[in-house]
């Protein structure tokens, strides 16, 4: 009756501050540090890069880390340090408005010049965020199918939303709240007429109206096959994609843009990242290696030269350069400074032998409880904990410890120490 | 002799657990009239998109009512028992003190489910006036973890409030506050879908927790 309690007070005990103390000290001794700004530069045909320095700033570094701010450096990848203003000279086609100001537009590069309106009219980004995958974030299953042909500049909301449904595309009436049976009708038959066969394992599109225009949405069904739905004056359009079934289509990030080239990023359930092309659906493959959709976040910067993938987790990040071809030309890896082992870091190690964390994630929107392992490092606070426990017990109360509460504080580091402290003066 | 200890915290906690009911039932209320007035505001179709896209959460007035509901009844219940250590009397009664400290949690929990299962139902009822059942799932799963904060408020209330030494009895207050913590993290509406049924673990231990408190005040000692 009485070991029962006990026991759970004790795991309570450790379970709570497994989730504080490391989050305090975190909240206390770090600053959270964002990730690394790589870029491929057309100037110098090398990578170059951004970022806050986790540290002391190199000697080499220091006239430039604080041009601008202090502790931010800006490094080419052969090593070199350079200032603000050299950094942005190398990337005249993302500083352009600079470029012209400091009167060195038009450029050439390559042989071509370029003054700011075609620069303009070949940049783009695309990015697709780990936590911005659908099944990685609590969506509501519940979506606008904005009207493509709206007859005026500006976009608006449909008065209804659809959903999925194992037999049909549902459209709820918002003013009333009830199904719209007729758009339900004639959506569903429209589908099913262009072969789609219910439900639907994914609705990918950018459903906002902030934005140049509407494509509709894409997709895909029971079969993994792809289908581009728009509404057309009121009226589903319906295109069957012909986007292969064994690609198992996982994700497409939609991105309306004005160059109409590409509709946006496809990600296949094996974790391949492809452009989504205006030319009858047609697929380009991203070359992009060790890239983990479910870790990491990917960008597509475009330019008039040259397309630069960047992805990153949490500590490294990599980027491909590729000609207009999507032909790798030049790729780089990089450690981010945010990764350096610091004192407080190994000081965090030391002290917390696991960690519970309670929240959100950076690469997915969930509340999710994720347990946090130590390093080598822990077990050397494990074991002091250990001894300072046995020291309490010997030299405090006159006898050794119980073997079983012994290795719960070894086991658990600071945790199982301050829990069994806690119930300890009834002993 | 269990059903006179239910009896007796009837009793106990009646009048005030009526005026909780009221709060809480007015509170439903305002929130009624608060999700009307956004679609008085604006038109559906955006309040949708605020909503069920954007994020924003209508009900958001409820978040910390569970909260108080739980510290309050856990209050109605342990403090009077607690003046002038009446609450040995009970544990002096021929039944295990356990069971006597269970059945006193099992009404005090009851009493707080109610309240938390009725916010719920008219939650919902308010969010189906309005919403599809998409919103009204998703208001569901934003407004659970609200109403677990309550439990462990309960819980923690009553492992505060039944310790005899005022030395843990602040340190049972940091883990009720701690546990009270885990469901009111701020994420996306419907965030914490997954872990819901792992984050029952905690109100599991807590519950068996206080029964240590209880054996100490009973018998002085533990172990």
């Amino acid at each position: 009756m009485k070991r029962l309690p006990l026991f759970c007070y004790t795991l309570l005990a450790i379970l709570v501050t497994a989730v504080y103390l490391p989050m305090i000290y975190d909240k206390v001794f770090f600053k959270k540090i964002e990730k690394t700004h790589l870029f491929y530069s057309p100037v110098s045909q090398d990578f170059i890069f951004k970022e806050k320095l986790v540290g002391p700033v190199p000697e080499e570094a220091q006239g430039f880390a604080v041009d601008h701010h202090t502790g931010i450096a800006y490094k080419k990848a052969d090593g070199t340090y350079v200032p603000r203003i050299d950094f942005e000279k190398h990337l005249p086609f993302i500083f352009y408005k600079n470029m012209e100001i400091w009167g060195l537009l038009p450029l050439e590069l390559n042989g071509r010049a370029f003054d700011k309106a075609a620069i303009k009219a070949d940049r783009k980004v695309m990015e697709l965020k780990s936590r911005n995958i659908p099944d990685k974030a609590p969506v509501v299953k519940f979506w606008p199918l904005l009207e493509s042909n709206p007859g005026q500049a500006r976009l608006v909301f449909p008065e209804d939303r659809f959903r999925i449904t194992d037999t049909a595309m549902v459209f709820i009436n918002a003013d009333t709240n009830t199904q719209d049976k007729a758009l339900t009708e004639i959506y569903t038959r429209a589908l099913k007429d262009k072969g789609f066969r219910f439900p639907a394992r994914s609705v990918n599109g950018k459903f906002t109206v902030l934005k140049p225009f509407d494509e509709g949405v894409f997709l895909v069904d029971a079969d993994y096959r792809v289908f581009h739905l728009k509404r057309v004056n009121g009226m589903p359009q319906v295109v069957d994609t012909h986007i292969p079934a064994a690609l198992k289509t996982r994700h497409i990030k939609v991105s309306e843009n004005k160059q109409k080239e590409f509709y946006g990023l496809l990600l296949t359930q094996d974790g391949k990242v492809n452009l989504l092309s205006y030319d009858n659906y047609g697929l380009i493959p991203v070359p992009i290696q060790g890239y983990d959709p479910d870790r990491m976040d990917l960008k597509l910067i475009f330019n008039s030269l040259y397309t630069t993938a960047v992805y990153s987790d949490n500590t490294i990040i990599r980027a491909v350069a590729m000609d207009n071809t999507f032909t790798p030309v030049r790729s780089y890896v990089h450690t981010m400074s945010r990764a350096t082992p610091t004192t407080a870091s190994k000081i965090h190690d030391f002290l917390f032998p696991f960690a519970l964390k309670v929240g959100v994630r950076e690469t997915d929107e969930f509340t999710r409880v994720s347990f946090v392992p130590g390093n080598w490092i822990s077990l050397g606070g494990m074991a002091l904990c250990a001894v300072v426990f046995f020291g309490i017990s010997v030299l405090g109360r006159g006898r050794r410890p119980d073997a079983g509460r012994l290795a719960l504080v070894a086991l658990t580091g600071i945790y199982g120490l301050i829990a069994v402290s806690l119930v300890e003066p009834d002993h | 002799m269990i059903a006179a200890i239910f009896r007796k915290e009837y009793y106990k906690i009646r009048w005030p657990w009526l005026i909780l009911l009221l709060f809480n039932l007015g509170l439903m209320g305002y929130i009624a009239i608060a999700t009307r007035r956004l679609f008085i505001l604006d038109h559906p179709e955006v309040v949708w998109y605020r909503v069920l896209h954007l994020g924003q959460i209508h009900c958001e007035a409820m978040m910390y009512a569970p909260l108080l509901s739980g510290i309050l009844i856990a209050c109605f219940q342990f403090l009077p028992e607690m003046w002038g250590e009446r609450f040995r009397l009970s544990l002096h009664l021929p039944v295990s003190p356990g069971y006597v400290a269970l059945s006193h949690l099992f009404v005090g929990l009851t009493a707080y489910t109610i309240l938390a299962c009725l916010d719920l139902a008219l939650l919902s009822a308010v969010t189906a006036r309005f919403f599809s059942r998409e919103g009204v799932m998703v208001t569901l799963v934003t407004a659970l973890p609200w109403t677990l904060a309550g439990a462990a408020a309960y819980l923690g209330g009553a492992l505060t409030l039944l310790e005899p030494n005022y030395r843990l009895r602040a340190v049972n207050l940091m883990l009720a506050a701690g546990v009270a913590g885990l469901y009111l993290n701020n994420g996306m509406p419907g965030s914490y879908g997954p872990s819901i049924a792992l984050l029952f673990l905690p109100l599991a231990l807590m519950m068996l927790a206080i029964l240590l408190p209880v054996l100490r005040f009973r018998y002085r000692r533990v172990g």
